[in-house]
């Protein structure tokens, strides 16, 4: 009781005896002010209870009388408050992080509480610590070790939940939607860990507030930033740096949270891209800038304003004379992607039981390749330039509001509406020439632009029914407005929970979804190229429903079995035509595209132990996944390439001391399926097919899409952590290594007829990759 | 500072490995490949064959080979495959007749298809020829007139061939006085189609790709034309290929521009093929050519290609086209 603070008490109604009262308050961390999502907050007399909202507010509406208050969340001390409740009271609680793992003793966190199946959340220490390729902590890699996630390719961070696509993740920022979510090509997620304060994942109960995906949701947090005191971080690891720096601005009530991140591979390589060199080897680098402030105008007002920009570039710059010294030339050639989101949330108390939050988004994702070559006349000074610029992205502008209503102990109500204008550009051309004699200037615009308007209303409550039966009752009502067309979509989301025992819960979701955007994509590993694009009169909006079933138990509050099982119905789903090649991305992309269905189901069992010195996870996946599309393989039926049977995921941190800790993670996947001839016929496509197809004597027959199971993947990855505290910061060494057995696993796979003897052959794509990383934390 | 050069070299040193696999795909499947070929005023000519081992470096031969041809239903002809995999018939091929294919081998089930000869074109007229210059390029265009059938689905190809001249001919100032061509025509390579007074056109599109009607052919109309369908046309270097709903009824004028850049004093002579296609054999080049594409493309992640097959119990497709050719002769003036 020592760090809990009752901050503020004041009364607004004497009540009786036995008649409702309401204890409300705000719940953050006592170090560094930020508010603590997901706190269970829990009357051990009434065996009534409530959770903290993505804004750290909780409301509690008790009888009147004794009171056993216990407030407790992973990773932090347990508080608790008795008091002899006989009015509307607000507690705010500063809640101390736990320093030992003794002292983190958590009788029931908001996981345990959770009406839905298919909820996953975990410690933000935990993504920082697994390590990962080239020692970049990474979230989204983090969460493809946890059943039902399965990962694409070699090193990539796309997710493919439950059958589904990574165009079906509702990925969001502060509330913001993340288009591309990748750096690197995928090797890397565009979410610095050192900038995020929390995470909610969802895969198969998803709330009624989320809307827009088929698969998933993952709702990130930013942090908010130490209102107490100045403090920061720098780090410098194998390819990349990143600093944070965060406090408080003229006092508690504001405070601001600056982090940046950037890799210096392009610093390395300098060296390498001689100038004037025809083969200068591009450069490449890519930078995460992450900005928040918040002001609290009174204890019922607070103003947040976060800031998020990533971008990936690459490029050649070339420089240089023709032999006799007549014309100097400037080349410079190139592409580059990049988010920009922009978020104004205004958090107000309206009442001891009403919360309100607006909010204001600004997204835009943008993929531009460009190529500019001017070459000058040193003599006449005559400049010719020939450049040509391609555009493509996507910019959304828009706002909701949610209001959070605490009924009472036994419902939870949820609403509000949102409404979004996204622009989408498919490809912009501009060209430009400016010759020496003709010295014509053509600026040609190719493309089409969409204006599209999405909206969408929802409301949500939880229902504790009894002591053991506890409901989530969710609709949302959502209407996309594209090409003089409206499309309206129903999607009622049910959840229902029975505690069988104190330790033993049951656990059901049923939920329809709907997606109108589509990912146009045709390749594995995630590139800048794909598009996103709008439902059109022509493409209809994606469409799924899922019914999932789970068990839930608790044993002696140190280790969560969770067992769960699912079933998922997917319809509308695009894939490029046979044949699409890696970079077909011109217009016309409806006449491009299949459009088909999906279906997966699985089992999931997951073993989580979250507290104590040794903490992990074990995940074991068993699913199948295929897809059906009326003019790919003859319209039968075939594997999803994703179509991985069993999937494990084992990860296990172990903290010596608070100077040193281990962590390691495996990982086992049967192989993805992928689409190799095993036969070839001759052909005959008649005499007057006079071009290269009668120079072909055989063609490969691919007797059944996705028919080739690639070997297994597996592969083991250990860190270690070593800290030391200074005199001003603390410093500390991370080390380990990728891959430890160096495991070759398969990229891909191909059949190589053209040497001889011919052979199937793989392609591995990571060795054994060790990493290391120094930081200082002030 | 040792060792992060260490750990830098070490992170330039990564590079991708490659490793063969042992992988029995057992027996490849016993199914017959089947291409009849009908030809408008010729005779019918079938080509059959066993699919192999994708590692095999042999075809399998067929025994007992043959193949029935029947004529709405009425059997008129029973032909031998060779041990080369081909059959001739002496059926020629009357337009809108229904004939079928049975073929058999010894250890293969039998596989059956059924083709219609689609009619010739109905008008295919050069209206003119021209010559003309643009940035010191010289250029032919060939202007031809189509007219699409609106009660029939037509899928088109077009070619243009120029027949080859040769040199040591004596030039007579006048082309009925030509002495000598030589005898094989050779088709042009990248001709530029346009149609219709375009807004926007191209000279080719890449070899081997599809171009979307969409923002590239006008019409006429004042406005791009936009096709709702799934209407492209392939080009693969030589010839067009064109799907019933590209022309939908109309009677179009079609530019075929040449790009000349060796201009001869004397007359040439360019002859426009013009195909009618059976839906079954543009959909199976279309699968070749989208096979093409993938298998010239740079990397191996581009999806794989399915070849279209009509043939019940078996692999191919029926192929059959009719064809009209007009011809023009343009010199220099």
């Amino acid at each position: 009781m020592r760090y809990f603070l009752l901050a503020i008490v004041f009364n607004t109604l004497c009540l009786s005896a036995q008649k409702s009262v309401t204890i409300s308050g705000t719940i953050t961390d006592f170090q560094n002010g930020e508010h603590l999502v997901g706190v269970v907050v829990y009357d051990s007399i009434s065996k009534k209870g409530t959770i903290t909202n993505n804004y750290g507010f909780y409301s509690l509406t008790l009888r009147s009388g004794s009171i056993n208050l216990l407030y407790s969340t992973l990773g932090y001390q347990s508080e608790g408050l008795k008091i002899n409740l006989t009015r509307d009271t607000v507690v705010c609680v500063n809640m101390k992080p736990a320093v030992t793992e003794l002292q983190e003793v958590v009788v029931a966190d908001n996981k345990r509480q959770t009406i839905q199946t298919g909820v996953i959340s975990m410690k933000i220490s935990q993504i920082q610590n697994t390590p990962v390729l080239m020692g970049e902590a990474d979230l989204l890699k983090t969460i493809q070790l946890l059943p039902g996630i399965k990962s694409g390719t070699e090193g990539t961070s796309g997710l493919y939940v439950r059958g589904g696509s990574p165009d079906q993740n509702l990925i969001m920022l502060d509330g913001v939607p993340i288009y591309n979510s990748s750096h690197a090509f995928g090797l890397f997620s565009v979410f610095n860990p050192d900038a995020i304060s929390g995470f909610s994942f969802y895969k198969g109960g998803i709330p009624a507030r989320y809307t827009g995906r088929l698969s998933s949701v993952l709702d990130i947090n930013m942090k908010e930033g130490n209102n107490k005191e100045i403090t920061g971080k720098a780090s410098l690891g194998l390819i990349a740096s990143n600093f944070i720096i965060e406090g408080p601005i003229g006092g508690e009530n504001t405070s601001f949270f600056v982090s940046g991140r950037r890799t210096f591979i392009d610093l390395i390589t300098k060296p390498f891209q001689s100038e004037g060199a025809e083969s200068a080897i591009p450069a490449y680098f890519f930078y995460d800038i992450n900005a928040k402030i918040n002001h609290s105008f009174n204890s019922r007002n607070r103003l947040y304003v976060s800031i998020y920009s990533g971008n990936d570039h690459t490029g050649t710059s070339i420089h240089g004379s023709s032999q006799d010294n007549e014309r100097t030339f400037d080349d410079k050639d190139g592409f580059g992607w990049g988010n920009l989101t922009t978020s104004v949330r205004w958090n107000s108390v309206l009442t001891k039981k009403l919360f309100s939050n607006i909010t204001l988004v600004y997204s835009k994702y943008r993929f531009s390749i460009y190529r500019k070559n001017e070459e000058t006349n040193n003599a006449s000074k005559e400049v010719s330039l020939n450049s040509y610029n391609y555009f493509s992205g996507i910019n959304d502008i828009g706002g909701r509001w949610d209001v959070d209503w605490f009924a009472s102990a036994n419902h939870t109500i949820k609403t509000g509406f949102n409404f979004t204008f996204h622009s989408f550009n498919p490809g912009i051309t501009l060209v430009k020439n400016k010759g020496y004699e003709q010295n014509n200037d053509i600026d040609t615009t190719l493309g089409n632009r969409n204006f599209v308007r999405e909206a969408f209303i929802y409301a949500e409550d939880e229902i504790k029914m009894t002591d053991k039966i506890s409901a989530y009752l969710g609709l949302n009502f959502s209407v996309f407005s594209v090409e003089q067309k409206n499309y309206y979509s129903v999607q009622p989301r049910l959840s229902l929970s029975y505690a069988v025992t104190q330790n033993l819960k049951i656990k059901s979701s049923y939920g329809i979804m709907s997606q109108y955007l589509h990912l146009l994509t045709n390749s594995t590993t995630g590139l800048p190229t794909d598009l996103w694009l709008p439902v059109t009169q022509k493409i209809k909006p994606q469409a799924a429903w899922q019914i999932s079933l789970g068990f839930e138990y608790d044993l002696d509050n140190q280790y969560l079995f969770s067992l769960e099982g699912y079933y998922k119905k997917m319809k509308n789903l695009i894939e490029y035509k046979e044949g699409a090649s890696l970079f077909q991305i011109k217009g016309g992309w409806e006449d491009k595209v299949e459009i088909g269905e999906g279906k997966s189901k699985g089992i999931e069992l997951l073993v989580q132990k979250e507290h104590g010195k040794t903490t992990g996870w074990i995940g074991i996946t068993i699913s199948k996944t295929t897809r059906q599309f009326d003019n790919i393989n003859n319209g039968l039926e075939f594997p999803y390439r994703y179509d991985r049977r069993l999937d494990i995921g084992i990860m296990v941190m172990h903290k010596f001391s608070e100077k040193a800790s281990v962590s390691c993670s495996w990982v086992f996947g049967t192989g993805n399926r992928i689409t190799l001839a095993t036969e070839k016929i001759r052909t005959s496509i008649g005499d007057s097919a006079v071009f290269i197809y009668n120079t072909i004597t055989y063609v490969k027959n691919i007797t059944s899409i996705n028919n080739f199971l690639t070997p297994s993947y597996h592969r083991l990855d250990i860190g270690f952590d070593f800290n030391k505290k200074k005199k001003h910061w603390t410093r500390s060494w991370s080390f380990g290594a990728y891959n430890v057995y160096n495991r070759k696993n398969p990229f891909y796979v191909y059949a190589d007829l053209l040497n001889k003897p011919p052979a199937i052959k793989q392609v591995s794509l990571f060795p054994i990759l060790p990493y290391f990383k120094y930081s200082i934390v002030f | 500072m040792k060792q992060y050069r260490v750990i830098i070299l070490l992170f330039l040193g990564i590079l991708g490995c490659t490793k063969e696999l042992n992988v029995d795909f057992g027996e490849p499947s016993k199914k017959l490949v089947l291409y009849p070929i009908l030809t408008n005023n010729k005779d019918i000519i079938i080509k059959m064959s066993g699919p192999a081992g994708i590692l095999s470096t042999n075809f399998p031969v067929l025994n007992n080979a043959t193949v029935i041809i029947t004529d709405n239903g009425v059997p008129v002809d029973t032909v031998k495959i060779d041990l080369k995999g081909k059959g001739n018939s002496k059926i020629i091929p009357i337009p809108d007749h229904e004939y079928g294919f049975k073929a058999t081998a010894t250890g293969y089930p039998e596989a059956i298809c059924a083709a219609q000869l689609p009619k010739p074109v109905e008008t295919l007229s050069i209206v003119d020829t021209a010559h003309f210059s643009f940035y010191n390029m010289n250029y032919i265009r060939v202007r031809l007139r189509i007219k699409d059938d609106p009660n029939t689905i037509n899928y088109y190809k077009v070619t243009i061939y120029r027949k080859k001249f040769v040199t040591t001919h004596i030039y007579r100032g006048i082309y009925p006085n030509i002495i000598s061509y030589d005898t094989t025509y050779i088709s042009i390579w990248k001709p530029r189609l346009l149609a219709n007074n375009p807004v926007i056109d191209f000279f080719y599109n890449g070899v081997g790709s599809f171009l979307l009607a969409r923002n590239e052919i006008n019409f006429g109309d004042g406005s791009h034309f936009t096709f709702e369908l799934g209407s492209e046309t392939y080009f693969d270097g030589i010839e067009y290929y064109f799907p019933d709903d590209l022309f939908n009824g109309k009677e179009m004028i079609l530019d075929l521009i040449v790009e000349e850049t060796n201009i001869s004093s004397f007359p040439e002579k360019y002859m426009i093929e013009l195909s009618s296609m059976s839906e079954d054999y543009y959909r199976g080049f279309k699968s070749y050519a989208r096979y093409g594409t993938k298998e010239q493309a740079d990397l191996p992640v581009v999806e794989e290609v399915s070849i279209y097959s009509a043939v019940n119990g078996g692999y191919g497709f029926p192929i059959a086209y009719s064809s009209v050719i007009d011809s023009s002769y343009w010199m220099q003036q």
